[in-house]
């Protein structure tokens, strides 16, 4: 990954990115969803991860970084990444597969402007980056307090002010795709993200 | 099915945290850096017989080298007394957050 003041240099040549629209995926646990045993009830907001990205950090926002939304471009990719446990299992070739929990799988609605491809070898060039540095481990770099790239690349194209969000290989499904959704980049009404549900069990809207 | 990690009195059980995780009461203490580590460690116990479904899994998980801890297991990650960084990971594979 290219230092900061070249990744800002060189981002506005990568704009303006793709406009997508189209349906993105998720599928996240039924009891932190809705937190029917929490000790202090909450209404689920499918759209928002409690103590999530902003105050944890997450692979493409800092810890205090900007408000960020993760999905999935697919429903084998959701599934994939919420399904990391029982995976580690067969990669491991226990005998054992553990049980899944009910899980909510859903979509949202989206319109984005702008939205920086980083899946794209000539962009990763320019970018000076690779699909092994956008999937590489995060976490312990964080613990050690050592530069996470990713991070970096997350708040430079945030920073840059011209893209609403940004492409990037699934790092649990081979093929895979996600999305980070800059939410604060999201300008009404050429701008959304909304759950979909008929039945209006679940509603958010982003912005 | 949750182990009942803490006393009748409703505090948490470090002895009964320590036998979960296999931790000697040295290892115990290493992970308790922030002063909040059995709580953590609770948590931590909790969603991953959450997501296991028993304590053997758990077990399990915990010791098997992690790709997303560059291959160190759980288990090692909360003796070096970062326990946060596995209970983070848990909580991002319960809402599904891509990682």
């Amino acid at each position: 990954m290219h230092d900061d003041a070249t990744l800002k240099s060189v981002l506005p040549s990568l704009g303006p990115g793709q406009n997508l629209a189209g349906y993105l995926w998720r599928a996240t646990n039924l009891e932190k969803l809705f937190g029917f045993h929490a000790t202090t009830p909450y209404l689920p907001q499918p759209l928002y991860s409690p103590g999530g990205p902003m105050q944890r950090g997450q692979r493409f926002t800092p810890p205090g970084g900007p408000r960020s939304l993760y999905m999935g471009e697919d429903m084998l990719t959701a599934y994939a990444e919420s399904n990391r446990i029982a995976a580690a299992f067969l990669t491991q070739a226990h005998q054992l597969l553990p049980p899944k929990p009910p899980t909510v799988l859903f979509l949202a609605e989206f319109e984005l402007k702008n939205v920086l491809d980083a899946t794209l070898p000539a962009v990763q060039n320019v970018l000076g980056t690779s699909d092994a540095e956008l999937k590489q481990p995060w976490r312990r770099l964080k613990r050690r307090r050592q530069p996470v790239p990713t991070w970096r690349l997350g708040q430079a194209v945030f920073n840059s002010g011209l893209f609403d969000g940004m492409r990037y290989p699934s790092a649990n499904r081979q093929d895979g795709v996600c999305i980070v959704v800059f939410v604060g980049r999201l300008k009404k009404p050429a701008s959304f993200v909304r759950v979909y549900d008929p039945d209006k069990n679940l509603k958010q809207r982003l912005p | 099915m949750f182990p009942d990690l803490r006393t009748a009195g409703g505090a948490i059980d470090s002895a009964r945290i320590a036998e979960f995780f296999e931790l000697s009461p040295d290892e115990l203490k290493t992970s308790d850096q922030r002063g909040s580590a059995l709580e953590k460690l609770e948590e931590i116990a909790a969603n991953l017989v959450r997501l296991t479904g028993s304590v053997k899994l758990s077990r399990i998980w915990l010791t098997t080298p992690n790709a997303e801890l560059e291959s160190d297991s759980p288990i090692e990650v909360i003796r070096e007394g970062d326990a946060d960084t596995v209970a983070d990971l848990l909580e991002d594979i319960l809402l599904g957050q891509p990682g």
